[in-house]
């Protein structure tokens, strides 16, 4: 997955030029913050602090590591199979939330949970139509009519 | 301020109304299946329901986010003893013995045991936390901002320091749990800051998409990685112990209660912490110390004694500093807030019922809990075999649902769905996750008590070094992180904590 990134040390110096770009992206973010300095915690020192303690603490990280002489300790990524089911479960989320506007919460559940148990286990076909059935008609009822939560009804269906 | 009888009768008869014993019972019930399913854990668990449970009154909503977490604590020794998975991972030292009584055909008395333990252990602790937290309450009266500045900053700097892993990797997870919590508005001023022009963070970032999504989603992100499958059931007979078993372990019971108590009591001192300490302690006190490991019955009663000691020894802290300890008790913080209720001291005088009744339903709850478990264990034991390929997208499902449900804006979920990939990270790249949950949940507390602390000191930070108390909160902070960076500069990473939803 990670190319290079096999190693804790290579991933932590890795992650630690990441976090020293997102520590100036943080200290870019925070010289743009506006008010005055005449309060007393000026609405800028806490973002300033939080920005610099990630990059001098990612820039510790990524040269502690860097510098390292300890033994290679290997990283567990993925392989290439976990990778496509991670990433086909994190899409079916991602479709699953996109999906909640329009055709609304009820159908858009049931729908994520039947897809995500039969594509994880492809011989549970019944209790995916079973869950997703019960999902869906749980979140109407349940949530949406006992409970009363105001969960989003479809705008194909209600608009 | 003292303890009252008469505060805690009032507190029973409001616990005791059936509506409370109901959700009550509700809370043990979904903690036992938290506790009980691997995937989710008490944290994410109250973090997904508390945004259901609006239309509860403050009162009973608490009673069952309390029921969950303690419920959670009787409910991870099952998969431990049965399947050798621990639910939580406080229960890992469970499994080390308890799997191996079951191995031998042992699984109901060291069941038995775990239950019986952890009931002992919670009533007894229960009784230190009705007597201590006014104490302590009492003591917080003199507290000002700068002393609850100084005593944040302690928090977090113990969770740092006993995080388990390198003191930098815990220092980065507390700035970006910071840098969570800072995005939107300024809490006193109303300034927006870090919001790169988008509307939806104005609003901020909230606290419990951040938990779910570090805690329930990159889980599952992890099990799904792992393939994940179902596990086989072992019969489980003889559930009660015999009377050597319950003599064997009642010092054991007793220790671990002591233990998990005064240790549950600091900021980084979680169940998966003092679940080992009790765990060893009994080993070294043990005759016979090879036993451990092999199925000795103590081993089991230490852990499971301790777990349910620590987490109720948790509520003094929150009860009367405002002060969480452990991530749940940071998303139970968050909770009370959403109900618009301030822990502290001022809790004990402004809304005695309230936090008398939670002490007096955690009595009850705690019996609850042991009547469901001793006889209910065999189901509870199935349910754990729950695949997990039918049990990751309901978890997703809830999740989906818990935080969309906190404001109503899918925003939120898109925010969870986020920090479940930096979870996934962390996790991966051994980043602990506790300081980045407890700094996101204190952060707007702790900003709030330094502007007010730099008022009253007209600017000066000298305000932390000149009043006794936040002095001394303040020197431990910085004796925790010097201790901290000598284990490193030594080359020791504590073997603490696991890093887990607790």
């Amino acid at each position: 997955m990670a190319g290079d990134v096999k190693t804790q040390r290579s991933a932590d110096v890795v992650g630690g030029i990441f976090l020293v770009l997102l520590g100036v992206l943080v200290l870019i973010a925070a010289s743009q913050i506006k008010g005055g300095m005449e309060e007393r915690l000026p609405p800028r020192t806490l973002p300033y602090t939080v920005g610099a303690t990630i990059l001098v603490c990612g820039a510790l990280l990524a040269l502690k590591s860097w510098r390292s002489t300890n033994i290679e300790v290997p990283l567990r990524w993925p392989d290439r199979f976990a990778i496509i089911r991670i990433a086909v479960c994190l899409v079916a989320v991602v479709v699953f939330i996109l999906l909640i506007t329009p055709i609304g919460f009820s159908l858009s559940s049931g729908l994520y949970i039947a897809f995500s148990i039969w594509y994880l286990r492809r011989s549970a076909i019944w209790t995916a139509l079973i869950s997703g059935i019960t999902a869906g008609v749980l979140s109407y009822y349940v949530f949406g009519e006992l409970l009363g939560l105001s969960l989003p009804m479809g705008t194909i269906f209600f608009d | 301020m003292d303890f009252s009888w008469d505060y805690l009768l009032q507190g029973f008869s409001i616990a005791l109304t059936w509506q409370n014993l109901v959700w009550a019972l509700i809370g043990s019930l979904i903690g036992t299946l938290v506790g009980v399913l691997p995937g989710i854990g008490p944290s994410s668990g109250i973090a997904i329901l508390l945004p259901l449970t609006t239309f509860l009154p403050p009162t009973s909503a608490i009673i069952m986010m309390a029921a969950i977490y303690y419920g959670a604590m009787y409910g991870g020794s099952t998969t431990a003893i049965v399947v050798n998975i621990p639910g939580e991972a406080s229960s890992v030292p469970t499994a080390l013995d308890g799997y191996e009584m079951a191995k031998k055909g042992d699984a109901g008395p060291a069941l038995a045991i775990a239950a019986i333990s952890s009931f002992v252990a919670g009533t007894l602790s229960l009784i230190g936390l009705t007597f201590f937290a006014p104490l302590c309450a009492g003591f917080a009266l003199s507290f000002g901002p700068p002393e609850y500045f100084a005593l944040m900053l302690m928090g977090l700097s113990l969770v740092i320091s006993l995080s388990g892993r390198a003191l930098l990797k815990g220092m980065i997870s507390m700035a970006l749990g910071l840098l969570a919590a800072l995005i939107g508005q300024n809490p006193l001023t109303g300034a927006t800051r870090l919001t790169f022009g988008s509307i939806e963070l104005i609003a901020g970032v909230n606290f419990i998409s951040v938990i779910v999504g570090v805690f329930a989603i990159s889980e599952i992100m992890l099990n799904i990685e792992a393939q994940a499958e179902a596990v086989s059931l072992a019969g489980i007979r003889n559930l009660m112990p015999s009377l050597a078993d319950l003599k064997r372990c009642t010092g054991a019971m007793l220790r671990s209660t002591g233990v998990g108590f005064f240790l549950g009591l600091l900021p980084g001192c979680a169940p998966s912490v003092t679940t080992f300490v009790a765990y060893d302690l009994e080993k070294r006190l043990a005759k016979d110390p090879d036993r451990f490991g092999k199925g000795a019955i103590e081993g089991v009663a230490a852990p499971e004694g301790a777990n349910n000691a620590t987490s109720t020894a948790g509520f003094v802290p929150l009860f009367s500093f405002g002060l969480p300890t452990a991530p749940s008790m940071a998303v139970l913080l968050g909770g009370l807030m959403m109900y618009g209720l301030q822990p502290g001291p001022m809790l004990f005088q402004n809304n005695p019922q309230f936090v008398w009744a939670v002490i007096a339903s955690m009595y009850i709850g705690n019996v609850m809990l042991l009547v469901l478990n001793l006889p209910m264990v065999g189901l509870w034991a199935r349910i754990a075999v729950v695949p997990f390929p039918v049990l990751a997208p309901i978890i997703v499902f809830c999740s989906v649902l818990g935080t969309y449900s906190i404001r109503f804006i899918l925003f939120d979920v898109w925010v969870m769905l986020i920090f479940g990939f930096i979870g996934y990270f962390m996790r991966k790249l051994g980043f602990p996750i506790a300081p980045l949950v407890l700094a996101s949940v204190l952060a707007q507390m702790l900003e709030t008590s330094l502007q007010q602390s730099l008022l009253i000191s007209q600017g000066s930070p000298l305000v932390f070094f000149t009043r006794p108390i936040s002095l001394a909160f303040m020197v431990l902070s910085l004796i925790s992180i010097l201790w901290g960076l000598w284990g490193q500069m030594k080359g020791k990473e504590r073997v603490f904590v696991e890093e887990a939803d607790e």
